[in-house]
């Protein structure tokens, strides 16, 4: 095990504990910028929508792993971010590096917007609200025929930026090192959220209202803040889902959408950065899977996978039943688990991630 | 004075929780409010920290009335509390919930933050410092690095004193400190008390059901029976009193 002597403060707030940390990451960059050269189209769809799905997971997991706030209407966010930013280059002729972010500012105010006049809900409450308003979002895009297409959806052009092409269907590879560079900043600015007052006043308010305004923290404001950055987050994870699909309509972001984004943060790990990539890589890894099986294993046999409908649906919650029952901290809590094994070879005890039920909380005051 | 409250009075539906109450708290003493279970000290406390809002009355700190704040704008202006029962954020280390301590006097925004600019490093810094005097002050050095969620019942109990202490308070509320401490922990926390009182220069009014830990650390101490003060003095002056004694013992 390795153990950091520190003679200053920095260590602790820097990015990577220590050099061979810095080096992990590193290699994980330069492995994910490689990627292209050596995998074919396919595949490198397929992880640009990985991408994708963890800016997504990594906007609700501010919301719910950091401030202890449900969502169920997080496909409200990415509807905004998607049309937001197709309307805003088409309509508005904005290039696509202005629209991106305005994109993913409109879902921000979208968000704050929803948060205020619901601060004083909680739990099943404010899921049941995030969820009406998911449809309720869904209805307006129909009914605003005129911007959105109506039921008829929207065609996103390919991205240009600086007359390079980031185009799905002409450029694919171009698209992925794009969505990447967007995951690296966004990565980072979490990061920054989790290592300053912001951070900290997002975990106050998730563990305990009333000593969050004991301490100073205003509660309210902290939740429109918090509430703000997941929809931004999620607008733009939004924004490249709109131009990755090429075609879109409101159905495209419907409750199901909702729904797995929070699975997929759930089976992943809620309240870390890691969670939602794991859980991004589970969803997109499935169908890959579905298709194996029914090309290798299952061929000839009676089972025909391809004649059961819901299958994805089915084995997607089989795992999440299965990562409530025995990991509930999701992969990323497997993980640090296996990590620590190997740490502490041969010391690890098997409940060494147990806590205590926590004691009695005082009466709440509202 | 540091603390005024002027004709206090709280009613629910009704019942009188606390009834025309009037109590000076003087710049750096010890205050200890007793009274037997319901007499409402608690709700005096959550009366003064602004969760409740009284029905009748004012309360003057430091000149000004404060009637009107909300319970997070209390810790700019100085007053810090803890909780009876324990209120730390248990999925945060010790360190973290410190550092909360000093969220109040940041002078960065959330979007400073997020893009982490050379200013956010530098008061991150400064935050720590004044966190570990804290550390450094309560001896829990050996916790720094723990979840909450590890610690024991009394080491919580300090930490959650410490918190309060990391808001650099001119004011320290405390909802009964010494409640499920050890009678050696409670010794420790004797001297903790009049330390804060002594070398930070902190006033400190707390609600107390241990005479012994009261008599140690207070200046002066009020009783409370019934949502009535009915006196208010030295624990002896107190505990001679008929009325107070009448309230814990019955005619």
């Amino acid at each position: 095990m390795r153990t950091i002597f520190k003679t200053s403060y920095d260590p602790d707030i820097n990015l990577f504990k220590d050099r061979f940390h810095r080096l992990c990451y590193a290699l994980l960059c330069i492995v994910l910028i490689l990627f292209p050269f050596f995998l074919n189209e396919y595949f490198i769809g397929e992880l640009t929508l990985t991408l994708i799905w963890a800016i997504a997971g990594m906007g609700l997991m501010i919301l719910v792993g950091q401030s202890g706030q449900v969502s169920l209407g997080h496909s409200a966010f990415m509807a905004t971010g998607a049309y937001g930013v197709v309307i805003l280059q088409s309509k508005l002729g904005l290039p696509f590096i202005l629209a991106l972010p305005a994109a993913g500012l409109i879902s921000a105010l979208l968000g704050v917007l929803i948060a205020l006049p619901t601060t004083r809900l909680h739990g099943i409450y404010l899921a049941i609200l995030t969820l009406a308003i998911s449809v309720l979002v869904e209805d307006i895009i129909v009914l605003a025929e005129p911007l959105t297409g109506g039921v008829n959806g929207m065609f996103a052009s390919d991205i240009v930026i600086f007359g390079i092409n980031f185009g799905r269907y002409s450029n694919i590879a171009n698209l992925y090192w794009l969505v990447l560079f967007t995951t690296m900043l966004l990565v980072l600015v979490y990061k920054n959220i989790l290592r300053t007052p912001i951070g900290r006043a997002f975990a106050s308010i998730r563990d305990s209202e009333v000593s969050a305004s004991a301490m100073g923290v205003n509660v309210v404001l902290t939740k429109a803040v918090a509430f703000g950055v997941s929809s931004f987050f999620t607008g733009i994870a939004g924004a490249f889902f709109g131009h990755f699909a090429t075609a879109f309509n409101y159905e495209t972001f419907n409750v199901i959408m909702s729904i797995t984004i929070l699975l997929m943060i759930v089976i992943g790990g809620v309240g870390s950065i890691h969670g939602a990539f794991f859980g991004a890589i589970v969803i997109t890894l499935l169908p890959v899977l579905i298709s194996f099986l029914r090309d290798f294993i299952f061929q000839g046999s009676s089972i025909n996978l391809m004649a059961l409908p819901g299958i994805e649906t089915g084995i997607f919650s089989l795992i999440l039943i299965l990562v409530i029952l025995f990991e509930p901290r999701g992969i990323y809590g497997a993980w640090l688990k296996t990590r620590t094994y190997f740490e502490l070879f041969p010391l690890y005890r098997k409940d060494m991630f147990r806590r205590q039920k926590s004691y009695l909380k005082t009466e709440r005051l509202r | 004075m540091i603390l005024s409250l002027e004709n206090i009075s709280l009613n629910f539906g009704g019942i009188k929780a606390v009834d025309q109450v009037s109590l000076d708290v003087k710049e750096g003493e010890i205050f200890a409010l007793i009274g037997p279970n319901g007499a409402g000290k608690s709700t005096m406390f959550n009366i003064i920290s602004r969760y409740y809002t009284q029905s009748n009355g004012s309360i003057v700190y430091r000149d000004e009335y404060i009637d009107k704040l909300q319970p997070h704008q209390l810790s700019k202006i100085g007053v810090a509390r803890t909780f009876q029962n324990i209120e730390l954020f248990p999925n945060s280390t010790v360190l973290q919930n410190l550092l909360v301590g000093q969220n109040s006097s940041k002078s960065s925004n959330f979007l400073q933050e997020m893009l982490f600019l050379p200013s956010v490093r530098k008061a991150e810094i400064d935050r720590r410092v004044i966190v570990e005097k804290v550390i450094d002050f309560l001896n829990l050095q050996p916790f720094r690095d723990k979840q909450i969620s590890a610690l024991s019942y009394g080491t919580r109990k300090i930490v959650e004193l410490g918190r309060a202490l990391s808001m650099q308070p001119n004011l320290l509320l405390l909802d009964e400190p010494a409640s499920g401490l050890s009678a050696e922990e409670t010794t420790d926390l004797a001297f903790w008390i009049e330390d804060i009182k002594k070398i930070m220069g902190i006033t400190v009014l707390m609600v107390e059901h241990d005479l012994n830990l009261v008599g140690k650390v207070a200046d002066r101490v009020g009783a409370l029976v019934e949502g009535n003060l009915v006196a208010v003095g030295s624990l002896k002056e107190i505990q001679a009193n008929r009325k107070v004694v009448e309230a814990y013992i019955g005619t």
